[in-house]
């Protein structure tokens, strides 16, 4: 083969140090150990997502990287009868999250009038082109699961493959900062946060990273960030309900389909007054949205929430947006587990999702 | 009179009693193939560091799968399109077996591309010279010889990853993995004749890729060897 093949001009083989594969030997040898393929395993009893996005956003993977980092929800052993699991961390409720909730339409008209006369100075412009956040994420990954299909959204299992049922976890966010160059191309850089909310089993040994670590820093192709939705959203609210929907196109339950969107739309780019006022106002024509009453956000502030309820992932959760009530901005969005968890060992009420926009 | 030794179990028969729980089976079977699923993953990722973790998520991987009656019509070619789907998405997999990997003991290989895992383009630079305070000279060179495949390597990856996706699982199975065409097939459940022609296009497609690449390159890397796959 010519030499000008670069497919054929590779390094050549080499092993891999002995030490460490001996280590791996073990390792797996253990992990057959501890569950045999004879045994049946029990399916965990975790529903599948019912729907899923039309498009997803490419670098999705990236943010999700870093979701190792976030709490990580360990069962215990397949082969157990569940007596040595151990609950995930999660982070505490917020007071207004679980409230039953009243009609939402007159206060999001008002906040969508207050977006809409906001001082500039209060929203990102199209000029703006830096989106911060702090989110945190119950990963979950089901081992008996379908392998390209994406674990459900907001919570997924990680079932450990040893036989010995490990520890849990603490709440350890993410800080993400996303960054649209001039080129096009996009930085992001997502550095660890403070462990937070410890379970009586946290360990220094479970706490793999160390607040301020750069789990990613990365600047991606112009183009390789593309979005599911349009690069020009709707200030008109039902047009702008119509481009936030045909991203989820399996979607059920619309209200929750539109904080879903909503959430991902601002932790991927800055959205100006117009269009943040156009969603307020197209939350409060939307049946299912109900107002839950003053809160304050994890960053400590004022904030008006308002919640959507939904079986759409096959749980039971509650979708929270977190508006400024001074300016109509989004400040979060949160998903909270509210009914039975399955095989998931969070004792619900559990917030299986928070994002802070900063 | 002497008797002959008895022949090594063959890759099917230690399968088989690794998936009914046989540890030592499958440890046998790591120690068979852990070099081959090692270097293919380093020549998809471009990385030591993260071919070392690659390579025990592909055993887990597999160990998950042992349902998977694709194994049974041929375990290498199948483990190494495990490698194959593990490095494209090496996120979810390293994530899924986060908490056993952490058992290992850090990885040994200098220099090598930690951040490899998110992004095997990502900015690392593989040429960092590695660390100097208690290593030997071997250890040195071996260092240096492990950075310098890197920089080859990513620099092959730059343009074997503009080729589709298909050329691409082709040509890595078949000439990276030493796949024959029927292995090839097999682990990738399309005809061989659908192999020889994509392998065809893609051998095509990286020349011209090259040529262009080498239009662009100033410095010709000195001292590369061509390994290729024997194929019947």
């Amino acid at each position: 083969m010519s030499s000008m093949n670069l497919a054929f001009d590779v390094p050549p083989r080499r092993e891999l140090p002995a030490e460490r594969r001996d280590a791996m030997r073990r390792l797996l040898e253990d992990a057959v150990a501890g569950r045999p393929a004879r045994r049946a395993l029990p399916r965990p009893a975790l529903p599948r997502p019912a729907l899923t996005r039309r498009a997803l956003w490419p670098a999705a993977g990236l943010a999700t990287a870093t979701a190792v980092a976030a709490a990580v929800l360990v069962v215990g052993d397949l082969g157990s009868d569940g007596a040595d699991t151990a609950y995930a961390a999660t982070p505490p409720v917020l007071a207004a999250e679980l409230g039953i909730g009243g009609p939402a339409r007159a206060q999001l008209q008002s906040l969508a009038a207050t977006a809409g006369a906001a001082s500039p100075q209060l929203y990102a412009t199209a000029a703006d082109t830096t989106v911060v956040t702090e989110s945190w994420l119950l990963t979950v990954t089901e081992t008996e699961a379908a392998d390209e299909a994406p674990p459900p959204e907001g919570a997924a299992a990680t079932l450990a493959m040893g036989a010995a049922p490990t520890v849990t976890s603490a709440v350890v966010p993410v800080l993400r900062e996303q960054r649209l160059l001039a080129d096009g191309s996009v930085h992001v850089r997502e550095t660890q946060g403070e462990a937070r909310f410890p379970t009586a089993e946290w360990s220094a040994a479970d706490d793999a990273a160390t607040p301020g670590a750069v789990l990613l820093d990365e600047t991606i192709p112009a183009g390789g960030l593309a979005s599911a939705y349009p690069a020009q959203l709707a200030t008109d609210p039902a047009a702008l309900r119509e481009q936030l929907l045909a991203a989820w196109p399996q979607a059920g339950d619309p209200a929750a389909t539109l904080f879903r969107a909503l959430h991902e739309l601002a932790a991927n780019r800055s959205l100006d007054a117009p269009v943040q006022a156009a969603a307020l106002a197209m939350l409060a024509r939307e049946p299912g949205v109900v107002a839950l009453g003053a809160a304050t956000d994890r960053r400590g502030r004022a904030a008006v929430a308002f919640g959507a309820d939904s079986a759409d992932s096959g749980l039971d959760r509650r979708h929270v947006l977190l508006v400024d009530p001074d300016s109509g901005r989004l400040l979060g969005y949160e998903e909270v587990l509210t009914g039975d968890p399955g095989e998931l060992d969070v004792k619900t009420p559990a917030v299986a999702a928070y994002t802070v926009f900063l | 009179m002497s008797t002959l030794p008895a022949a090594p179990p063959d890759d099917q028969h230690l399968w088989s009693r690794a998936r009914r729980g046989d540890p030592a089976a499958f440890g046998e079977l790591f120690t068979r193939h852990s070099t081959v699923v090692y270097n293919y993953c380093f020549r998809l990722t471009g990385s030591w560091k993260t071919a070392e973790d690659l390579t025990s998520v592909v055993f887990l991987e597999a160990w998950r799968k042992r349902e998977d009656v694709a194994a049974e019509a041929g375990f290498v070619p199948w483990l190494l399109s495990l490698a194959g789907r593990v490095a494209r998405n090496s996120t979810r997999a390293v994530r899924r077996h986060r908490r056993l990997l952490a058992k290992l003991p850090p990885a040994v290989i200098a220099g090598g591309a930690a951040d490899a895992l998110a992004s095997p383009d990502s900015a690392h630079s593989p040429g960092d010279p590695p660390a100097t305070g208690d290593t030997s000279p071997a250890e040195a060179r071996e260092a240096a010889a492990r950075a310098d495949d890197e920089r080859h390597m990513r620099q092959v990856l730059k343009v074997f990853r503009r080729l589709p996706k298909q050329e691409q699982e082709v040509l890595a199975l078949c000439v990276w993995g030493e796949r024959t065409y029927a292995e090839a097939a097999v682990a990738l459940g399309i005809p061989v004749g659908t192999v020889r022609s994509r392998l065809a296009r893609a051998r095509a497609h990286m020349e011209r890729l090259t040529e262009a690449a080498a239009t662009k390159t100033a410095e010709p890397r000195p001292g590369s060897r061509p390994e290729g796959a024997h194929h019947t």
